[in-house]
C-alpha cells in the first residue's frame, strides 16, 4: 500500500517527500475534524451524567416548581440511561 | 502478508491519534469553547447588569430569575479547592454537545439560589477535565457561582448517607434520586442545594460520583468577589 503511493507520486524524492508529508496532514486534519468527533459518542468514555430524562418533574417539599421542558417522568426507573459521567 | 502488516500498523496509529484527540485536542477545543462562552457572558453581564439597580439590597429580597435559555451561558463556577486557575462555564443541557463547551445544568433542576437543587454535570476527563479533582472535595469547601447579576456561595456539606467526613458519594448512573429537590442521601429538610455529578473512573462510566452543599449566600455582582474568592 505504502509502497505503491510512494511509486506513485509524481517527481523527485524531495517532491514525493513533501507530497507524502502534504498527504498525511490532511488525514490527520480529516481525523480530527470529522472522524474522532463522529466516533467518539459511540465510545463509553465520554458519559458523565445521571440521565437528564431522569429528573423528576415533581415539586419537592420546599422545592421549586420545575421549569417547563423537563420531562414529567415520574418513576426514575422506568427511564433509560442514568447520569452522565 | 506485507499490505495485511501495513493496515494493521496503519490502524494502530489511528487510535494512537484518536487517545491524542481525546486527551489534548478535546482540551484545546474546550479551552476555545470557554472563551467564547465568556464572551457570551461578559456581553449578557453588561447588558442585563445596566438595568438591575445598583444600590438595592438584593438580599433582602432576590428578584426572581429569567429562566435559563438553551444555548447561553449563565454563569461561571469557581472552586478554590482546585486552585486558583480553575473556572468553568455552565450552559442548560448535559448532552454530549453541551458538556464539550463546559459544565452542564439539568433542565428542570432548580436554578443556582432557588429552592430544590441546582444540579450540574461535568466531565471527569477530556474536554478541559472539567472535575478530574472532585474526589478532592472536602465538606465546608466552596462552589462559587458568578451569574449574571449576582454571585451565588455554596458550601459543600457531608451527605447523611456517609459515614465519617467524607463528602463524596460513589453511585451509579442510574441513580438519578441525588438530583431530587431533596436528595435523601445527602439531606433531611428542604433548602436551597447543589449537586454536582461527574463519572467514576477517571475513564470509565460505570459510576458517578455525587458532591453536595447548600447555599450559604447571595450578593449582587456589584458588590465584589465574594470572601470564599479571596486570599
Amino acid at each position: 500500500m505504502y509502497g505503491w503511493i510512494w511509486r506513485t507520486l509524481p517527481g523527485n524524492v524531495w517532491v514525493k517527500l513533501l507530497l507524502s508529508l502534504v498527504l498525511v496532514l490532511a488525514i490527520v486534519y480529516a481525523l480530527f475534524t470529522w472522524v474522532f468527533p463522529w466516533a467518539e459518542p459511540l465510545l463509553p468514555f465520554s458519559d458523565v451524567t445521571v440521565d437528564q430524562d431522569n429528573v423528576t418533574n415533581t415539586t419537592g417539599p420546599g422545592g421549586a416548581p420545575r421549569p417547563a421542558g423537563a420531562t414529567s417522568a415520574t418513576s426514575p426507573s422506568s427511564l433509560p440511561g442514568g447520569l452522565p459521567g | 502478508m506485507r499490505g495485511l502488516g501495513e493496515v494493521f500498523i496503519t490502524l494502530g496509529v489511528v487510535i494512537l491519534l484518536f487517545v491524542v484527540y481525546q486527551l489534548y485536542w478535546t482540551g484545546v477545543l474546550a479551552d476555545r469553547a470557554r472563551a467564547d462562552e465568556m464572551h457570551k457572558l461578559d456581553e449578557a453581564r453588561k447588558r442585563i447588569g445596566a438595568t438591575v439597580p445598583k444600590d438595592v439590597p438584593v438580599a433582602q429580597a432576590p428578584a426572581a430569575q429569567a429562566p435559563y435559555e438553551d444555548g447561553e451561558p449563565f454563569g461561571t463556577m469557581y472552586i478554590p479547592r482546585f486552585g486558583d486557575g480553575w473556572y468553568k462555564t455552565i450552559r442548560p443541557g448535559v448532552t454530549p454537545k453541551e458538556l464539550q463547551k463546559g459544565l452542564g445544568w439539568y433542565k428542570g433542576s432548580a436554578q443556582a439560589g432557588q429552592d430544590g437543587n441546582f444540579a450540574i454535570a461535568g466531565h471527569r476527563k477530556t474536554y478541559g477535565d472539567p472535575f478530574l479533582n472532585v474526589p478532592k472535595l472536602q465538606v465546608g469547601d466552596k462552589v462559587v457561582i458568578e451569574g449574571i447579576t449576582e454571585w451565588f456561595v455554596y458550601s459543600i456539606d457531608k451527605p447523611v448517607s456517609l459515614p465519617g467526613d467524607k463528602a463524596v458519594l460513589k453511585t451509579v448512573p442510574e441513580d438519578v434520586h441525588v438530583l431530587d429537590p431533596v436528595p435523601a442521601k445527602a439531606y433531611t429538610a428542604p433548602g436551597k442545594y447543589i449537586t454536582l455529578t461527574t463519572c467514576e473512573p477517571e475513564f470509565g462510566s460505570t459510576h458517578r460520583l455525587i458532591v453536595w452543599g447548600h447555599l450559604e449566600s447571595r450578593t449582587p455582582l456589584s458588590s465584589g468577589r465574594p470572601a470564599a474568592l479571596q486570599g
